[in-house]
């Protein structure tokens, strides 16, 4: 899990960097979008993540005592973050889209769809490994092989909250105008 | 502290901090909860001390890059 995490880091990494280069050519279009963009939502998308990855980590000490009740309880909670997550980016989606900003606007949201659209599938991803773990903590906590696989899923659920921890500054705040 | 540094990182745009050094402070608080993330909550620091460190190399050349595209948009050197 440690390699394909940082293969997905060096893609994300590459994201960023065509980013800030194509944001040279065109500081004040990039300005003027960035404008556009409400950083509360992106704030309340980056606690949200955070706090979602503490429940995981609180999920993986747990598993680790055999505690098969705590387990389950900050799985759940990690997941319903998740879901919290993702119905936050779906609403500012839909606002954006509303007010005719779509990724065919300028190459600022082309970025801004791309990079969250591929994270927000990350974050899928990751609800469903956090679902399966937690419905199989009953039959299998106390194994070795499922706090391997509960770390494993924390090392992914906390790289997408690292990506996440990049993207809000890069898009929302960093060189914003008031 | 995590939730703190984020709220601190907002704080300095809707303050009105000078733009371009409250820009570059909340690249460095992003560093700074990538690195805790990586450390405490991915355990990196209990792993093999190889992905330690290409983990604190991806942390450090994102924030790298960009803080150094935002220098180069500032000083208008391309």
């Amino acid at each position: 899990m440690w390699t394909f995490v940082f293969i997905d880091m060096i893609i994300f990494g590459m994201m960023f960097l065509s980013f800030m280069s194509e944001r040279l050519r065109h500081v004040a279009l990039y300005a003027a979008s960035q404008l556009r963009l409400n950083e509360f939502f992106g704030l309340v998308n980056t606690l949200i993540l955070l706090t979602s990855s503490w429940m995981v980590v609180e999920a993986v000490q747990a598993a680790r005592r055999n505690e098969v009740r705590r387990v389950r309880r900050f799985l759940g909670l990690a997941w319903v973050l998740g879901l919290a997550f993702a119905i936050d980016k779906l609403v500012e989606y839909y606002l954006k889209i509303r007010a005719g900003v779509t990724p065919a606007t300028n190459s600022f949201y082309s970025f801004y769809f791309f990079i969250t659209i591929v994270h927000f599938f990350h974050v899928i991803a990751g609800m469903f490994f956090i679902a399966y773990c937690r419905g199989n903590a009953r039959l299998r906590v106390g194994s070795e092989r499922y706090v391997t696989g509960l770390e494993n899923v924390g090392l992914f659920w906390h790289f997408v909250d690292v990506l996440w921890i990049f993207i809000f500054p890069l898009l929302y705040l960093v060189g914003r105008r008031l | 502290m995590l939730c703190g540094l984020t709220l601190l990182s907002v704080s300095l745009v809707e303050e009105g901090w000078h733009r371009s050094f409250a820009s570059l402070v909340i690249v460095l608080i992003a560093a700074v909860k990538s690195r805790l993330v990586i450390l405490r909550y991915m355990e990196a620091n209990r792993a093999a001390r190889h992905w330690r460190f290409l983990y604190e190399t991806w942390n450090f050349t994102v924030t790298a890059t960009i803080i150094i595209g935002y220098v180069l948009s500032l000083s208008g050197m391309v």
